[in-house]
């Protein structure tokens, strides 16, 4: 066991991050980034002052209150920044070594594999880290002014470095393994797609508990776990932010930190085998790694289903409702580590593609007809499977809402699966036409998308919740899930969220047609780049 | 110093080496010739341990690279074919960067950038961002990433690709240099001019395979018997023409104005057979010269006999 400062000194001593920092920062970008950043850090605590000073609308009883909520928005920025952006700009690290040409210098080095990953981790979001670090003065401040427990603050700052570590990780993955893979731009829709494949379905995943036991997926639920331990009357009385794990009462980080930190260190540890060889089986090191963690997921799965009173495999009825959160959790968590599986199994890599085409044949991977690549499955199927994928999802949160889903029936199960597998065949092929195609037009589509179906609510919501709490209950934030809110608006629960249905089903279809759109160009320019491959000598 | 023992590398169907048997001495400069495609790039690649060879071993000072890749790597200067560099950092900075990556450390670090930018006559550019340098400059530069962790053995692929006729004769004259300092050099190229002047050793690559090696001379000795001579002829064309075409030892003849060019199969000693057969026979000889064969022409006659 190597004792804890070598981590340290690895890092110190790494001429990688050295240079690469000094080289990145050299631009001015990067003052004028941080000084932006600062800008919007003091704007943001002067405008939360304002409305706690403001005479004529006292949003905050008190300065505690408007602080403590100043902490949480600070939070909430610096996790968007660490969650997205540290992916993108990981996502160019070994795509720019290899199309510059300057990866076999570094790999002639005596440097590992380790050592260049974890220096390009530690240098390319750079600026990031920067930003990160001057926002950290203002947030704690905003803590202690706040009073917010330190359990909360290391709490938060954990979750948020550990999805920063995660997501540097999937970015340089994607950029690592494919080994053809030289637009810095493709490997950042793969590892974009892939990250909000993973909020995507946890956030779908969300519908399936009764509480907030998969709050720990994603790290904004996280956030809004904790704020409604502050703001009682904005939730709903039964609200209890905390899972029941195993009879004890375990906090949602529990399971969001190391949840991070194992898929990270998979994507750690494959893309640093790639980054020293071109030529190890694609995705070998971190497929072991996922294998086992999924491995690990399903015994706790099923250790937890098994002795659990309340679950349903032993065939005796559910004692009290929402008492146990274990099997859900363990479930989701093994269905969302199984999607991610299925996907990089069955996302077709562009050597998988040349391969066929240089053996005249169309047909590459699982589904070999519609996911060759040259022979892309038509747009009205892509269409129909989108659709029934969203009606799946619309159809397991109209369970969920009504009470279909407690106790957790074998159907129920069946309904996710099919969700699930939709969920899996339209990402795969999203994330395959990103992988293959130029052109990066569709990627900002989409990425504009993301941001809108993710960021835009949620920053709402955040406001509306810690601003306008008075008037907004806390419902309306999962209401601003669109297909969440057509599910209620079928079912029993109160239907005074009409605009919010109106509002998320504008920004739905706005996105649907964003991905499509994106999807299409993508496969329009895979078909070019077939048909170049092809004609070249 | 360098040993490859029945070398392969496969890339599915592709034989890129095959069964490849090399040995450089300490203190060789040892040219690989052949032409693109040949399995040059492939095998100073595995030299340097970035390719694991499908088949065989390579020894690099003794160590067996398979199994010694991180002290192979210190002990190696690596500097490929197509290479690119780190635009955003001064010529200083790279330097210091690959410095450190090889594991110098301050205060030798300092000395061995400033011997190297003297070498590759880059102190000028010493705070010169990369990105502005010209094309020989950084082509000079890579030269000089090479030797900044003072290596015992170069692997140098296709280096005077892209130099201007002045750089490669300065990058002669610094291999010479690197020679005398005691550094075992192999440098791979398809220009065969390149390498003649400089090399010690060469080993000619064709389709994966070394099918001849040893120094410029003694390949010379071996082709020997396609002897070129050339006879200029004042009187009695025709019969000098009927005389040679008779030779038995005569391969081809090529006539042009009163020159006539032959490729003789014989030694030395035939050509002046062949010149008194010419004179006792009333040809009169203005001129008769033997041609030594070149690097280039050893080579085409070696690779013609290979594809034949």
């Amino acid at each position: 066991m190597r004792p804890p400062g070598f981590i340290a000194a690895s890092i110190l001593r790494n001429p990688y991050i050295a240079v690469s920092v000094r080289a990145r920062l050299r631009r001015r970008a990067t003052l004028l980034l941080s000084a932006v950043w600062v800008a919007v850090i003091v704007l943001c605590i002067e405008l939360n002052y304002f409305l706690y000073s403001s005479p004529n609308y006292p949003f905050y009883p008190s300065l505690e209150h408007c602080f403590f909520s100043v902490f949480f928005q600070l939070l909430g920025v610096q996790l968007f920044l660490a969650f997205f952006l540290t992916a993108y700009y990981c996502s160019n690290s070994v795509s720019i070594e290899r199309s510059t040409r300057t990866l076999p210098l570094l790999r002639a080095t005596p440097l590992s594999g380790h050592a260049i990953a974890l220096g390009k981790i530690a240098s390319d979001p750079a600026r990031i880290w920067i930003l990160l670090a001057l926002g950290f003065p203002f947030t704690i401040t905003c803590a202690a002014v706040g009073r917010v427990s330190i359990s909360t603050f290391a709490g938060g700052y954990a979750v948020m470095l550990a999805a920063a570590f995660f997501s540097c990780n999937l970015g340089l993955l994607c950029s690592a393994v494919g080994r053809r893979l030289t637009k810095p731009g493709q490997a950042g829709a793969a590892a974009i797609g892939l990250t909000m494949m993973m909020l995507f379905v946890s956030q779908s995943l969300y519908s399936f508990a009764p509480l907030n036991s998969l709050a720990g997926l994603s790290p904004i639920p996280f956030f809004i776990s904790s704020v409604a331990q502050r703001f009682p009357p904005s939730f709903p009385t039964n609200f209890n932010p905390n899972l029941n794990f195993m009879g004890a009462e375990v906090h949602p980080f529990l399971i969001s930190f190391p949840l991070y930190v194992l898929l990270g260190l998979g994507c750690f540890l494959g893309a640093s085998r790639r980054i020293a060889d071109d030529n190890v089986p694609v995705l070998s090191r971190s497929q072991t790694t996922c294998g086992y963690l999924l491995y690990q997921l399903a015994v706790l799965g099923a250790v937890t289903n098994f002795f659990h009173p309340v679950r349903g495999f032993t065939g005796r009825p559910i004692a009290t409702p929402a008492t146990g959160d274990e099997p859900m959790v363990a479930y989701s968590l093994l269905a969302l580590a199984g999607l991610i599986l299925a996907a990089l199994i069955i996302t077709p890599t562009r050597s998988r593609v040349e391969a066929a085409i240089r053996r005249g044949s169309t047909e590459v991977g699982l589904f070999r007809r519609w996911f060759s690549g040259d022979t892309a499955p038509p747009f009205p199927l892509l269409a129909v499977m989108f659709v029934a994928a969203m009606c799946g999802y619309g159809l397991f949160c109209w369970m969920v809402v009504t009470n279909a889903f407690r106790p957790v029936s074998n159907g129920s199960l069946l309904v996710g699966a099919t969700m699930l597998f939709f969920c899996v065949i339209t990402f795969s092929l999203f994330a395959q036409s990103c992988y293959l195609a130029r052109g990066k037009q569709p990627v900002a589509i989409a990425v504009a998308g993301l941001v809108l179906y993710f960021v835009f609510p949620a920053v709402l919501s955040s406001i509306l919740q810690l601003v306008a709490r008075p008037v907004v209950r806390a419902d309306y934030i999962y209401a601003l899930n669109p297909i969440y809110a057509l599910a209620r608006s079928f079912s029993n629960a109160p239907s005074n969220d009409t605009a919010f249905f109106v509002f998320g089903t504008v920004v739905y279809v706005a996105v649907i047609a964003g991905l499509v759109f994106a999807i299409v160009s993508q496969l329009r320019g895979l078909r070019r780049h077939i048909e170049k491959m092809r004609s070249a000598p | 110093m360098i040993e490859t023992v029945n070398l392969r590398k496969e890339y599915g169907k592709v034989i890129a080496v095959r069964d490849l048997m090399l040995t450089v001495k300490p203190g060789d400069i040892f040219g690989l010739i052949g032409p693109n495609g040949a399995g040059k790039s492939t095998t100073i690649n595995m030299i340097a341990s970035l390719l694991e060879p499908t088949e065989g071993s390579i020894f690099v000072n003794g160590l067996d690279v398979d199994k010694n890749r991180r002290q192979v790597r210190e002990i190696v200067g690596y500097m490929p074919d197509f290479f690119g560099m780190y635009d955003d950092l001064t010529v200083r900075e790279y330097l210091a960067f690959f410095a450190t990556a090889y594991g110098v450390t301050e205060p030798v670090r300092t000395s061995s950038i400033d011997d190297v930018l003297e070498v590759v006559e880059l102190q000028d550019k010493r705070d010169e961002l990369i990105g502005k340098l010209s094309r020989g400059m950084r082509q000079r530069l890579c030269v000089g990433k090479t030797l900044v962790q003072n290596p015992r053995i170069l692997l140098l692929d296709e280096p005077a690709s892209g130099m201007d006729p002045k750089g490669r004769i300065e990058l002669r004259s610094l291999l010479k240099e690197l020679q005398r300092q005691g550094k075992t050099i192999l440098i791979s190229s398809h220009i065969l001019t390149e390498l003649s002047d400089v090399c010690n050793a060469i080993g000619i690559m064709e389709k994966g395979r070394v099918i001849e090696t040893g120094t410029v001379d003694e390949i010379r000795a071996k082709i020997r018997g396609l002897m070129q001579l050339t006879v200029e002829v004042l009187e009695g064309m025709p019969r000098a023409k009927e005389i040679l075409t008779g030779d038995e030892k005569v391969e081809s003849m090529a006539v042009e104005g009163n020159r006539i060019s032959v490729a003789v199969n014989g030694d030395p000693d035939y050509a002046a057979t062949i010149l008194e057969k010419l004179v006792s026979n009333g040809v009169r000889v203005s001129s008769f010269a033997r041609e030594e064969a070149d690097v280039e022409e050893i080579y085409m006659q070696i690779c013609g006999h290979q594809v034949s």
